[in-house]
């Protein structure tokens, strides 16, 4: 399996694991909702264990979270770094553009000399 | 000599038209801006909307933290909020690590939000540049026209002086059209580089508004869609823990605060898959830009479906309470 199959994976069990976390909960107030004296003791015990396996069960799923948005921001870094290069590109090309434009002004500007010298050569090459 | 006169002038018009029929082939290069600009305008709207609803969760977390701690013990505080110096990496990390990566993840994703507004306005100001300005255009064509007109005047002057008069005035509207064809072929020439370098800008950058795309649906998925599950597990708990022992009145709130969270959480997880349809559709809107240029007649539906999608996003964003406070 390739690196970006894993890293989505892992995203989804981050998320499977905290949607499970809220079904623990839900089983937890089941028990500690108990009303009849007599299963009282037994609820309550089981709402313990069952809370005691829900924070072990949130403590690795932040665990995997923060190991994945580690990369995340790695990853983000290195993206930054590659829209700056691009944006530069742009920049470049826009550059070089506009010095066409310039360029085409200088020769309007050679062509108005070409003009005058020939006003004034103009008595001789009559 | 007449004859001669009226012959340069036929080639000088061939070849005028023959400028001009080139002009109007590289006419077809031209950039359409209008999908650019609906593009430019969707990343910016749906940066405002992911932001805000980013941001919200972050200050919700510390929120939370504030809340839950302070009915700890000093022992159990002083573990959990004291920060740990690591020296190494230069991060300060504490036990409530997963926050603190939130919070900087959060700070991440406005920066690469900012480069990537600054990408797609730049390409919006590319496929709009005109690299002449009006008066620099007027002075082109104007000049361009004068001068070839006075130049040529005189070589027609040399050739024979008694058909000034008379050639003057007829060659004047032919180098007219002539010089018009030259400024408007070399505007041609401008807009035909800038549609290539857009092309190529679209076509390199492609993948990194793939990449881009896919950090922001990892994000969506890994900070804000978790952080409301489990917020509102935990919101729920708080909220329901007290039923058993509250009278009627007291159910009657609890059951309330119940559907308010409820609520809350459901329009919190709408907007959250208008986030990710958003950046799904975003390389696909990106790579059709490149269809937009020299198709004037094209409708670039994704780019547009975008914009509308990304005004829905930040309209959802405003509208949405994500701070799942706690309701008691």
């Amino acid at each position: 399996m390739d690196a970006k199959k894993v890293h989505a994976k892992k995203i989804q069990l981050v998320m499977d694991l905290t949607a499970l976390s809220g079904e623990l909960s839900g089983m937890i107030i089941d028990r500690e909702a108990e009303t009849d004296p007599s299963l009282i003791p037994v609820m309550q015990k089981e709402a313990e264990f069952l809370r005691a396996g829900q924070r072990d069960l949130i403590d690795k799923t932040h665990k995997m979270q923060i190991d994945i948005l580690k990369k995340w921001i790695d990853d983000a870094a290195k993206l930054q770094q590659r829209i700056v290069a691009v944006n530069k590109k742009i920049d470049q090309a826009k550059a070089a553009i506009q010095e066409d434009a310039t360029a085409a002004n200088t020769a309007i500007q050679v062509l108005a000399i070409v003009d005058e010298l020939l006003k004034l050569l103009g008595p001789f090459l009559l | 000599m007449e004859k001669q006169g009226v012959l340069w002038w036929n080639r000088g018009l061939r070849w005028a038209l023959l400028l001009l029929a080139v002009g109007l082939l590289a006419a077809c290069a031209k950039v359409q801006p209008k999908p650019f600009e609906e593009f430019q305008a969707s990343v910016v709207t749906a940066r405002q909307g992911i932001e805000k609803v980013s941001g919200e969760l972050v200050q919700t977390g510390w929120q939370e933290m504030g809340e839950v701690y302070a009915t700890k013990d000093m022992r159990t505080v002083n573990k959990v909020l004291r920060l740990k110096f690591d020296t190494a990496n230069d991060l300060a990390i504490g036990p409530e690590e997963l926050q603190q990566y939130i919070a900087k993840a959060d700070s991440k994703l406005r920066e690469i939000n900012q480069l990537m507004y600054e990408y797609a306005t730049r390409l919006k100001d590319f496929a709009l540049m005109d690299a002449l300005s009006d008066s620099e255009r007027d002075s082109l064509s104007t000049s361009l026209g004068d001068q070839i007109l006075s130049l040529s005047s005189k070589v027609v002057v040399l050739e024979d002086t008694s058909v000034i008069e008379n050639t003057k005035d007829k060659s004047k509207e032919k180098i007219k059209i002539l010089s018009d064809n030259s400024t408007k072929l070399f505007q041609e020439y401008l807009k035909k580089k800038q549609a290539g370098v857009l092309i190529a800008a679209i076509h390199e950058n492609q993948s990194v508004v793939d990449d881009y795309s896919n950090k922001i649906l990892d994000y969506i998925r890994l900070t804000i869609a978790q952080q409301i599950m489990e917020n509102y597990s935990a919101q729920f708990d708080r909220t329901i823990a007290g039923f058993n022992h509250a009278d009627k009145q007291g159910r009657k709130v609890i059951v309330n605060n119940l559907i308010v969270l409820n609520e809350t959480t459901i329009k919190a997880l709408d907007l959250c898959r208008t986030m990710r349809s958003y950046y799904a559709a975003l390389p696909q809107a990106h790579a059709d830009l490149e269809k937009a240029i020299g198709n004037n007649k094209l409708s670039v539906s994704n780019v547009h479906w975008l914009l509308q999608q990304a005004v829905a996003l930040k309209d959802m964003a405003e509208n949405t309470k994500i701070t799942l406070k706690s309701n008691e």
